[in-house]
């Protein structure tokens, strides 16, 4: 099949590429730029050069071996992704899950949900210039890392969801130390905030940057902070509560256009440091609630026959995982929809009449990671 | 040991003749210059008549010649007045003598130099050694000719040996050493002759019968005063001339002929000038690239505790060695040129902006006399030669055949020419509060007290300060405005393509202007060398006082180098347009207001009300600035009970 693209020569344009391999994307991503020099006339995401083929991977392996591999659809936050894949299987099987695991789970994926945010607010900061936040936020997820080293045995792809529960019980002193570091992190965020998120040159940068409008969201298919940053209300765990969240209390960050129009760069940032806040809140009640019980109700067989899909709120906004049964132990299809993908493509729409350092900042802000987009 | 030390003339009394009238009566000095003197110079009196020389091609007026100045005529300089030396602690005060200095020297006929006219060529010998140090003369100043003395009221200053001084010194010295080794002779001035302490066997003296004791008296009629005039009689001599010496012997005066078949070959005094010119130029280029070196370790290690880490701390102690390791390393790595680039500008690129910064440290005053060259149009050189750099990048940019290079080349060009225009007219501002452009004379006017410096002399300055600073940032291509740079967008924009030393050359450019900028806004605005509460003749007198004054100096410089390194990892970057609305719309409008008000301000204000506004504007400016320092650093402190500060940076 031969595609033919066509695309004109102004003739006073040059085009750049902004190749996979730059010091400034977020994985291994590759844009074509047409520009001026400095405004650019569009630039064409080009994905595709980090995929490792893990839906088909899935087609070979047992439901439940497929846990690393889920890992890493999207290594920062592989908590969350693990628990897309788990319910999944587990809706499939019509399986329980002890209430103790998904607590621990729950807590897993907000422990997640802050490191991930940390190194998105932290990389659009350095992208932006400013290269100091972005060690002081690792050095707070170096903490949730060894909290988690403790719990699983891993700081990055965590493995730790089964389908069924989770694989490990908490250690001795985990909810102390845990509570320990919630503690440290209320002064974290206020200082993170006097340092960048009110500083006049970031403001400058980011406000009033690519601004997307909640009908462009909507209609491009954005989710998470970057549908809540153009002002969509909308959050699965309060609106489509899974697990346990439907008993949690907590507050949605929606972007209000504070600092200038709704939906900019300035918003996402702001969207993601409220998140982080109330993670921590979230937090503080599960380690209260905290039930005793067993954490891992292992299925018999897993031979399943059907279809499901479940929705979770990854830190990168809405994974769904859509997985078909066909009675072997491995799967007949499974496919991952995730939020950075939709995210390219409005890329696209917004890079026109945009300078090239806005587009560094945009892409920084919409949160993209090269592995979700790939798998 | 009296030497002759004169190279350059520098004293020069003009004679004047009356209409007509011959006689003594009818003549003058009229004029005497400069008004500083060094151990070292020559008092040149020059007589009306000049001759044309086709030398300098230079025409002069000519007058008829007064009888009473005539040449070969032994002529005394007095200084006949109140030398006043600086005491040498402030209880002491100053201190003064009145005196009266005689310098004897003699008219050279005109027929030995035709460049010169009937001048009196008088040595500022050892015996005015005491004049060595700082001292101020107020008097009169005469020319004494046969009995017949002229007089001009004077002012002077003395000042110790400069640079350029010594290397007069030395270029002389080595001239003078060649010719009597040539000869043969070591010789000793007195009472206006050579007496010759050493003969050396088989040499020209030796062989032409000179021997100890005697009293070599004049040459081709000029008495030999001192060894100069032997060297330049040896000078002159042709091809296969014979040297004519009056000899003193005993009582007896008898002409020595000395007839060598080759002439010494005399070091050409220029080219000895440019030796030790070249020593000094040397010692500022290591200086430069220490600097450049060093600092790059304390960027690593304050970057690292900004950020709540260490930085580089294993290679030598406390890693100060790092920097070492990595120039190395650079060195030895892969000369790479890129196939397609321009290679000539790709290769020059780098050495371009290099000597635009090191060109720089040439005007930079580190202590009261230890600066390599005071030139006197010392800041209008060091914006001239910081241009050097934007070409460089530019060319970087273009050769390296890179759209993204190209990209950070124009940048970098459009960037460092916008503000090369704040830079330079908030460097004005001090200057017309000086009125000069010398860096030198900057520093001496200001003082070492807080409100003696330009920056805190009245708001607009106290401004322009922070215009001077900002816009040297955006000069060196550091963050906030490293955008020719960014990582982020452009890899490495304009240095993208280039590895190596290349690389490494591009570095220490900019870590070698990071130290300028400290240096020059410390110049110009906060008093450089200055120690608090010494007068400038006060700090000339004691060594210990130029150390401290280096310490000063360093301890400023470096001060300001710390807030750089600060600033770039603590704030962001501009975009481009920001960057340039910045400029055009900000710091350009409010620098030449700030000139205007400066200069009205310094014209219009008694110096009473000038040292009240210092004052004040110390207080406002100065204090405001602490207080709200201080108080962020209370905030700090009671809120992050976790971040109180260490003692000990290194841990």
């Amino acid at each position: 099949m031969n595609q033919l693209i066509f695309s004109y020569d102004s003739g006073n344009e040059m085009v750049l590429n902004m190749g996979p391999h730059h010091p400034s994307t977020h994985g291994v991503l590759r844009f074509i730029i047409r520009t001026d020099g400095e405004i650019m006339r569009e630039a064409t995401p080009v994905v595709g050069y980090l995929h490792r083929a893990i839906e088909k991977i899935a087609e070979g392996t047992p439901y439940e071996s497929l846990m690393p591999y889920v890992d890493r659809v999207d290594y920062v936050s592989a908590m969350t992704a693990d628990q897309c894949w788990a319910m999944a299987v587990e809706k499939l099987l019509g399986h329980e899950v002890p209430e103790r695991a998904e607590y621990l789970r729950v807590i897993a994926s907000e422990l997640n949900r802050i490191s991930s945010h940390a190194i998105c607010v932290g990389v659009m900061a350095m992208d932006i210039g400013a290269i100091t936040p972005f060690p002081y936020l690792l050095r707070e997820r170096e903490t949730i890392n060894d909290l988690l080293e403790e719990l699983c045995g891993n700081r990055l792809t965590y493995n730790y969801l089964r389908v069924g529960g989770v694989s490990h019980d908490l250690p001795a002193g985990w909810v102390d130390r845990c509570q320990t570091f919630l503690d440290h992190f209320d002064n974290v965020l206020p200082e993170f905030d006097r340092l960048i998120t009110n500083n006049e040159i970031f403001i400058d940068r980011s406000a009033d940057v690519c601004p997307v409008t909640a009908e462009e969201a909507v209609a491009y298919g954005l989710v998470g902070p970057n549908l809540r940053a153009s002002g969509v209300d909308f959050d699965l765990r309060r609106d489509l509560p899974y697990s346990i969240y439907g008993g949690l209390e907590f507050d949605v960050a929606v972007g209000t256009g504070t600092m200038g129009s709704v939906g900019d760069c300035w918003d996402r940032f702001w969207v993601r440091c409220e998140e982080m806040k109330q993670s921590v809140r979230m937090l503080r009640q599960c380690l209260a609630d905290l039930p005793q019980g067993p954490v891992y109700n292992k299925p018999k067989r897993i031979r399943p026959t059907g279809e499901a899909w479940v929705r979770v709120e990854s830190s990168r906004g809405d994974m769904f995982c859509y997985v078909v049964g066909n009675g072997t132990p491995q799967p007949e299809r499974v496919h991952f929809r995730t939020g950075s993908y939709n995210a390219m493509q409005i890329v696209k729409l917004k890079s026109r009449g945009v300078m090239v350092a806005d587009l560094v900042a945009f892409i920084a802000s919409l949160d993209v990671i090269a592995p979700e987009i790939d798998r | 040991m009296n030497r002759a030390l004169c190279l350059s003339p520098l004293l020069s009394l003009l004679w004047l003749a009356a209409c007509d009238a011959p006689g003594s009566e009818g003549t003058a000095i009229i004029d005497y210059r400069p008004d500083k003197l060094q151990v070292g110079d020559r008092l040149v009196i020059e007589g009306p008549q000049v001759v044309t020389s086709a030398a300098t091609a230079v025409a002069r007026l000519s007058f008829r010649p007064p009888p009473a100045f005539r040449a070969k005529t032994r002529t005394t300089v007095i200084f006949d007045g109140t030398f006043t030396y600086p005491g040498r602690t402030r209880k002491q005060g100053p201190r003064q003598e009145q005196k009266r200095i005689e310098l004897a020297g003699v008219a050279l006929p005109a027929q030995t130099d035709p460049v010169w006219s009937e001048r009196v060529t008088v040595a500022m010998t050892d015996e005015t050694r005491r004049l060595v140090g700082y001292a101020m003369f107020h008097g009169r100043l005469g020319v004494e000719q046969e009995g017949a003395v002229h007089w001009i009221p004077a002012r002077l200053q003395f000042f110790p040996p400069s640079m350029r001084s010594l290397a007069d010194l030395v270029a002389s010295w080595t001239s003078d050493r060649q010719v009597l080794s040539w000869l043969g002779i070591e010789t000793a001035v007195e009472n206006d002759a050579l007496v010759i302490g050493k003969v050396i066997e088989g040499k020209l003296a030796a062989k032409s019968g000179l021997q100890l004791g005697d009293r070599l008296t004049q040459v081709g009629g000029v008495p030999l005063s001192s060894n100069r005039m032997l060297t330049t009689a040896v000078r002159r001599l042709p091809a296969k001339g014979v040297l004519a010496l009056q000899v003193a012997r005993g009582g007896r005066e008898f002409t020595a002929r000395i007839a060598g078949q080759s002439r010494p070959w005399v070091i050409p005094i220029s080219l000895v000038y440019l030796a030790v010119m070249l020593v000094f130029a040397v010692v500022a280029l290591t200086v430069a690239l220490l600097f450049a070196g060093v600092l790059t370790w304390v960027e690593r290690r304050v970057a690292g505790r900004v950020q709540s880490r260490i930085g580089p701390n294993r290679v030598g102690p406390q890693g100060i060695l790092q920097w070492l390791a990595d120039g190395i390393k650079l060195m030895l790595k892969e000369d790479v040129v890129p196939d397609a680039v321009d290679k000539p500008l790709f290769k020059l690129a780098p050495y371009l902006v290099f000597m635009g910064l090191l060109g720089t440290f040439v005007v930079l005053p580190f202590g009261q006399f230890l600066i390599v060259a005071d030139l006197n149009i010392g800041l209008l050189y060091l914006i001239a030669i910081t241009g050097f750099v934007s070409l460089g990048l530019m060319m970087a940019g273009w050769s390296s055949n890179n759209k993204w290079s190209l990209l950070g080349g124009m940048r970098a060009a459009a960037q460092i020419i916008s503000y090369e225009i704040p830079s330079g007219l908030a460097l004005m501002v001090p200057v017309v509060l000086a009125g000069t452009l010398s860096t030198h004379s900057i520093v001496e006017q200001q003082g070492g007290l807080p409100w003696q410096w330009y920056m805190f002399d009245n708001p607009f300055a106290f401004v322009c300060f922070f215009i001077y600073f900002v816009s040297a940032l955006a000069e060196g291509n550091r963050t906030p405005f490293d955008l020719p740079e960014a990582e982020n967008e452009l890899v490495a924009g304009y240095q993208t393509e280039y590895s190596g030393w290349r690389f490494a050359v591009f570095m220490m450019s900019e870590w070698a202007n990071i130290f300028v900028i400290g240096a020059v806004a410390t110049t110009v605005y906060m008093g450089g060398w200055q120690v608090p509460g010494l007068s400038v003749a006060q700090q000339a007198q004691s060594a210990w006082w130029q150390l401290l004054g280096l310490m000063i100096f360093l301890g400023k410089s470096l001060g300001l180098v710390f807030v750089i390194i600060w600033i770039r990892w603590t704030l962001p970057r501009f975009r481009v347009d920001q960057m340039m609305r910045l400029c055009w719309r900000y710091f350009v409008p409010w620098t030449f207001v700030s000139i205007i008000a400066v200069a009205l301000w310094s014209m219009i204000a008694p110096p009473w009300l000038r040292l009240l506004g210092a004052l004040g504007t110390t207080a406002l400016c100065g204090g405001g600035l602490g207080l709200v320092f201080l108080s962020r650093v209370a905030f700090n402190w009671r809120n992050n009970p976790e971040k109180r500060w260490t003692w000990n940076p290194f841990y």
